[in-house]
């Protein structure tokens, strides 16, 4: 019963042994993988979304928020330069120069040709078909071969469809234009009365008689005037045009110089809109600037090669208010480019790479130039034509189709949708962009306004910061894996060399023991297993040599008894040192005395058999409760072992919680870092606008320099005031001969007045400049201080997360704690383990020796028994010796199995002959044994 | 042979600086032939661009009229109405170009239903110059009502009278005398400003606050912040309905809720469904026509069953406007008779009294305005109700 017990705990505990043998490794492994990996991705990705989030928003708030100010600030700017140029032109119409010029000039183109016939030229009919001759081949020259560049594949255009019918144009055109030496676009350059005289070109009489008409003299006058406010003003032209439509003064004198806007090829083009348009528009000083002064859209303009212009034209009235005609300022694109490529600076002002600004029309065309005009599709550009008529590159102005949801949300295409706003789209080269727009809000111009970059660039942070994140986490993840397969090889190792020793010692190899890899509890598991094998092989040992001892011992016995059973009472049975010497001695003795204690014995006999028998039953209880015992301390065991492997169970979970821990607080320092690392990124984010702010603060400086200069200017036109005053009263003093001289110095006084007024209004536009520098600085100042918050926000996040760090220590703490209160009580367990192996194998020997007692106990009532039976035939007398012999040739194989001590009882049916033989091995028997002499004594006592 | 060239050529550069030197101002013909079984009608109007939907329902409203006219009666005095309309996006160059091809080109023989007072303005010096009648101008500009410009022959009344009669009511009915202005930054919204200080003016009460926004734009952030700061009772809009919606959104999100009054030049019906009932509800109109939906009036009775047979039906108070308009025109020429010709069609025009459908409309050879009636409307649940007072 009690072997069966031990046989189903061990059957029990080794089960599950075999199965860890083979899929434990793996799957302890892949467990300790996957839990610390899921921790550890877990962590990181948690960490990197909320870090991209974060950085992704504020870049986006904080690019619309820079774009939109820079919107406002552009679309200011522009509004101001439109609102300035109306104001210039307002002034210019009202001023008394330009109505005498205006006046001037169509009194004189109307009395042209009868001045020159009073001068001495006639301009016979050959000379008039020749003329417009000459004219052509310089309109086939220039203009048309200049158009037929720029319209490129379109065919050829006819000059008769450009060349002036009155003669009066193409005599104007003929003088300062077609023989003007000068390239076009320097005609302005040369043509005053001595450039005509000079100019071999013409036939002498035509330029003696022209250089004295009151058309060269009234250009001489006034074109020094209207030079000086297109260089400074930076239009590309100007014209005065009566009230039938001709074109009186042209500054540039090109080919739509002298041509009629109402009837002409300019009549359909900008400058016969802007004409007409202004006829209409009002004159009184009190109306609005925007209700006087007229603008047209960008358009082609055939004499400028089809090249964007914008017309600006108001009447110009006489003293009464009666309409003279209109001044008209064409306005080329360059002056409203520089203000949207902020002089090539567009990284420095924030722009990036791929940012812009740009105009765009109701048309949804561009209406400046693209950053991307030359890597733009043919079909998405245009050439652009330089004065000479020649092809200069390309713009995007009234080319490039900006398609997207902020132009059309502008013009109000899009139902619903605001006017003006930030959004994220696709614009015209196809990248994915982020934008502020909205209207200009030019009054007469409908006009929009984009501000937009590259996503890619805008976000670039965001990536950047993501990219970090990933290498980070790739790291981190690499690190836990090694680490986790570290962990798990400290442990499967020793589990697996303990195995691979127990499997061979269960193969009866005893020489290999458990190798002892780690202080832990697996290397105490380990020593413990060695220690028991080594204590199992020595008793192994022991028991196995005393056997071999016992058996030489009881064939040497055999054969003596054997002997004596044969009838041959004078043997002697060796007495040996061990146990079987007793029962040699004692055998001796019996063979002895047989014959004298048969009587004494027959008497005992009845007595023993008593004693005997209440041996036995005492015997037998020993041995149940040995067996009890035994089963009891097999429980106990079993479910110590069952502890154990519990509590390593809690050991190694601890342990893994404990690496996660640790995992989790390496990710929570990452995560630190990564936001230490988008502080510093806010950080250069502020200083990059402070830069930006310092740029415009140096522009402000810079348009001071403007102010020294127009101090110069004002105290030349004083002085020429002065001049004129002193010219004035010498001119007094000449009397009547003077007084011509003096309204020329009445004319010059008031030149320097104008050019004063003029120098206070480019003062005003200098502090307009710098108020709207100041403006923009503060807006700079206003989004530093936004970043600033911002990266307050994030440091603060930062701080959380060290926090989170903090308390994740904390936790890790107090995994290790409960990791090392595991450990010791799982090596508490196995020492409870050991004590409890030591006092099984104690209660196994017991149980051993009670089972022996009670065999040999059962064995001696079975021999009392056949005693009684042996005395009683020794009473019946010799006939009886014969089956004593057979009995006790039965006996002896019994005796063989059992223990030597009931092997005195054996030979006595054999030793009947040889009673009193040897009377010397009688003390042996009382000394060796006490029971024996006990039984003896009381056997003597009977 | 050579002598016969020289003449030739001679007459020709002759007659070419004669013609620059004909006499100056002949721009527009006051040429304007009548055909028999023809009378064509000129207007320029936004059809596309931020103002097209308004332009569209204006124009539509008048095209809708005479179509049903041609139809039902065969035009007037067998003449059929011929409606001629170019897009101007609402910019004063188009309608200045429009027109002279209007005039020059189409020889149109009037003008009508003309939007804003820039473009309005602009057109005013060229009708005058070529003698033909505009009639109906979306605009309520005081400056285009004084001094009067014979050939302009407005219905609708204008921004002084709209304001006074706000005001009036805002007093009347709600006793409230803190009243802020928001306007567009332009003569028609500096109109409404004026206006409101004019019928302020004899009460002795200054405007609370006023702000102005730039046209065509959105950006409402800083006329909130004034009103915030002055936080009057009562708010008068004269701007454009996305401008207005976003600046009452941006008062009711600060949590500032004054009463809200917006003028004819906001268009009633964009705001309410741009602003969302919720910035809408509560928001006084008032219009210089009835309400679209009001088929107790004759008009709009007409005006509804006209639409009804239109593939794109349109019950705004613009396109109501622009039937109005075109009713009045086609009374006109029905007055003038079968004998039609500029001076006699100018005559019906200045002695004009009649009522359409319910609408007294009146002129005189002195005055030049039409109607003289407002309307008052309420927005709730996202529809524009009838009122009669300001009374919540």
């Amino acid at each position: 019963m009690a072997k069966e017990t031990t046989a189903t705990a061990k059957s029990a505990t080794s089960a599950p042994e075999d199965v860890n043998q083979r899929t434990g490794k793996t799957k302890v492994r892949t467990k300790l993988l996957l839990a610390n990996l899921g921790v550890a991705l877990l962590a990181l990705g948690f960490l990197a979304t909320i870090a991209y989030a974060l950085l992704r928003q504020s870049l986006q708030s904080n690019r619309e928020a820079q774009f939109t100010s820079l919107r406002s600030l552009l679309t200011r700017q522009v509004n101001e330069y439109f609102r300035s140029n109306r104001a210039q032109l307002a002034t210019q119409a009202e001023s008394q120069t330009v109505q005498l010029a205006l006046a001037e000039f169509t009194g004189a183109r109307r009395t042209l040709f009868a001045e020159l016939a009073t001068e001495g030229f006639t301009a016979d009919v050959p000379f008039m078909l020749n003329l417009r001759e000459s004219d052509r081949a310089y309109y086939e020259q220039f203009l048309i071969q200049g158009l037929l560049v720029a319209r490129a594949p379109a065919p050829r255009e006819e000059s008769d469809k450009y060349l002036p019918k009155d003669r009066e144009a193409l005599l104007l055109q003929l003088v300062y234009t077609v023989k003007n030496p000068a390239p076009p676009g320097s005609k302005a350059l040369n043509n005053s009365t001595t450039d005509i005289l000079a100019n071999e070109q013409l036939d002498r009489p035509l330029r003696e008689a022209f250089f004295r008409s009151n058309y060269a003299v009234a250009n001489n006058r006034y074109h020094p005037y209207f030079k000086a406010i297109a260089e400074r003003f930076g239009y590309e032209d100007v014209y005065l045009i009566d009230a039938d439509g001709n074109v009186v003064y042209s500054l540039d004198k090109e080919l739509d110089f002298g041509t009629n806007v109402r009837t002409g090829p300019a009549k359909a083009l900008g400058l016969g809109d802007a004409y007409f348009a202004a006829w209409f528009s009002e004159s009184s000083t009190n109306a609005d600037l925007d209700s006087r002064v007229v603008l047209t859209d960008f358009g082609a303009y055939d004499y400028a090669y089809d090249s964007p212009s914008i017309f600006m034209a108001t009447p110009v009235t006489d003293t009464v208010g009666r309409r003279l005609g209109v001044l008209v300022f064409r306005l080329g694109v360059d002056r409203i480019y520089s203000l949207f490529n902020f002089g090539g600076r567009l990284s420095e002002i924030g722009l990036g790479q791929t940012g812009e600004a740009y105009m765009v029309g109701p048309d949804l065309k561009l209406r400046s130039d693209s950053r991307y005009t030359e890597s733009l599709g043919t079909s998405q550009r245009k050439m652009r034509m330089n004065k000479l008529g020649e092809a200069a590159g390309n713009t995007s102005i009234l080319a490039t189709t900006a398609d997207n949801e902020a132009t059309r949300a502008i013009f109000g295409t899009a139902p619903n949708v605001p006017t003006s706003g930030t959004a994220t789209y696709a614009n015209y080269a196809g990248d994915q962009v982020i934008g502020s727009y909205g209207p200009l809000a030019v009054s007469g111009l409908d006009l929009g306004l984009v501000v937009e970059q590259g996503t890619s660039e805008a976000f670039a942070d965001a990536q950047k910061l993501l990219k970090i994140l990933a290498a980070v986490g790739g790291l981190i993840l690499l690190g836990v894996l090694f680490i986790s397969l570290i962990t798990a090889a400290g442990v499967l190792q020793p589990l697996t060399a303990l195995t691979t020793v127990a499997g061979r010692i269960a193969q009866g190899d005893n020489s290999v023991r458990a190798p002892v890899l780690s202080g832990d509890e697996i290397g105490f598991f380990a020593t413990a297993f060695n220690t028991m094998v080594d204590s199992r092989i020595t008793a192994q040992e022991k028991a196995e040599k005393e056997n071999t001892l016992l058996q030489a011992d009881i064939r040497q016995l055999l054969d003596v008894v054997a002997d004596a059973a044969d009838g041959d009472m004078t043997v002697r049975a060796k007495v040996t040192e061990g146990a079987l010497g007793n029962i040699a001695d004692a055998f001796n003795l019996m063979l002895e005395n047989i014959g004298d204690t048969l009587k004494r014995v027959q008497t005992a006999t009845t007595r023993v058999n008593g004693a005997a028998s209440d041996f036995l039953q005492s015997s037998e209880q020993m041995a149940r409760g040995a067996a009890e015992q035994a089963t009891q301390i097999g429980f106990t065991t079993l479910a110590m072992n069952q502890i154990t492997s519990n509590l390593k169970v809690v050991s190694l979970n601890a342990e893994s919680a404990n690496a996660a821990a640790d995992n989790a607080r390496k990710a929570a320092e990452v995560g630190d870092s990564a936001v230490r690392e988008v502080v510093s990124g806010m950080e250069r984010i502020r200083r990059s606008v402070q830069a930006g702010a310092r740029k415009i603060k140096r522009l402000g400086e810079r348009s001071m320099e403007i102010s020294t200069i127009l101090g110069t200017i004002q105290s030349i036109s004083n002085q020429t005031d002065m001049l004129a005053l002193n010219a004035s009263i010498e001119a007094s003093r000449a009397g009547e001969e003077g007084r011509g001289f003096s309204i020329v110095a009445e004319e010059v006084r008031k030149l320097a007045e104008r050019t004063q007024a003029a120098a206070r209004d480019i003062e005003g536009l200098v502090s307009t400049i710098q108020g709207d520098t100041n403006e923009a600085v503060i807006t700079m100042e206003e989004q530093t201080a936004e970043v600033e918050r911002e990266a307050r926000v994030v440091a603060s996040a930062g701080t959380e997360l060290e926090r989170i760090r903090h308390s994740i220590t904390e936790s890790a703490m107090l995994i290790s704690a409960m990791n090392t209160a595991a450990k010791e009580q799982a090596e508490g367990a196995g020492h409870v383990l050991e004590a409890m192996t030591v006092v099984q194998s104690i209660a196994e020997q017991a149980e051993g020796n009670s089972r022996r007692n009670r065999e040999e106990s059962a064995g001696l009532t079975k021999l009392a028994d056949e005693l009684i039976t042996s005395v009683g035939q020794f009473r019946v007398g010799a006939e009886i010796i014969p089956s004593a012999s057979v009995s006790s040739a039965g006996l002896a194989p019994t005796l063989r199995a059992s223990t030597p001590d009931a092997a005195s009882a054996l030979p006595a049916a054999p030793a009947v002959g040889s009673v009193g033989r040897s009377p010397t091995l009688a003390p042996l028997v009382a000394a060796s044994k006490p029971g024996g002499p006990n039984g003896s004594g009381a056997l003597s006592a009977t | 042979m050579k002598t016969l060239l020289s003449a030739v050529a001679a007459s020709f550069f002759l007659a070419g600086s004669a013609g620059a030197q004909a006499p100056a101002s002949t721009f527009l013909t006051t040429d304007r032939p009548v055909a028999t079984n023809e009378v064509k009608i000129g207007v320029s109007v936004a059809q596309s661009g931020r103002s097209g939907a308004v332009g569209l329902d204006y124009l539509k409203g008048a095209r809708v009229y005479f179509d049903r006219l041609n139809e039902r009666e065969g035009g007037i005095h067998q003449r059929k109405v011929k409606l001629i309309a170019y897009d101007d996006r609402y910019e004063v160059l188009a309608c200045t170009l429009n027109t002279r091809r209007l005039i020059n080109e189409d020889k149109v023989f009037a003008l009508l239903n003309y939007m804003g007072g820039v473009n309005t303005r602009a057109a005013g010096q060229m009708i005058t110059e070529a003698q033909i009648p505009l009639v109906g101008a979306f605009t309520g500009a005081q400056t285009l009502r004084q001094p009067i410009n014979r050939y302009l022959f407005h219905i609708r009344p204008g921004f002084f009278e709209e304001a006074a009669l706000i005001v009036e009511r805002l007093i009347t009915d709600r006793s409230v005398t803190k009243i802020a202005v928001f306007h567009q930054a332009d003569s028609d919204g500096d109109g409404v400003l004026r206006g409101v200080e004019r019928a302020l003016r004899p009460r002795g009460i200054a405007v609370a606050a006023s702000a102005s926004a730039i046209r065509n734009t959105v950006d409402v952030a800083a006329a909130v912040e004034t009103m915030l700061q002055a936080r009057p009772d009562a708010i008068v809009l004269g701007t454009s309905y996305q401008a207005s919606a976003l600046f009452v959104k941006g008062l009711k999100a600060r949590g500032f809720s004054p009463i809200i009054v917006g003028t004819s030049f906001v268009g009633a019906e964009q705001f309410a469904e741009f602003a969302g009932q919720e910035a809408a509800n509560g928001v006084y109109f008032s219009q210089v026509v009835p309400l679209p939906t009001e088929a107790s009036v004759p008009l709009v009775k007409a005006f509804q069953d006209d639409m009804k047979g239109s593939p794109d039906f349109s019950a705004t108070h613009a396109a109501l406007e622009g039937y109005l308009n075109a009713a009045v025109m086609a009374q006109a020429l029905r007055d003038t008779g079968a004998n039609l010709n500029a001076a006699a069609f100018l005559k019906a025009l200045e002695n004009l009294n009649a009522d359409i459908g319910g609408v007294a409309i009146t002129f005189t050879p002195s005055t030049r305005q039409g109607s003289k009636d407002f309307y008052l409307n309420v927005v709730r649940a996202g529809q524009l109700a009838k009122v009669e007072k300001f009374t919540p």
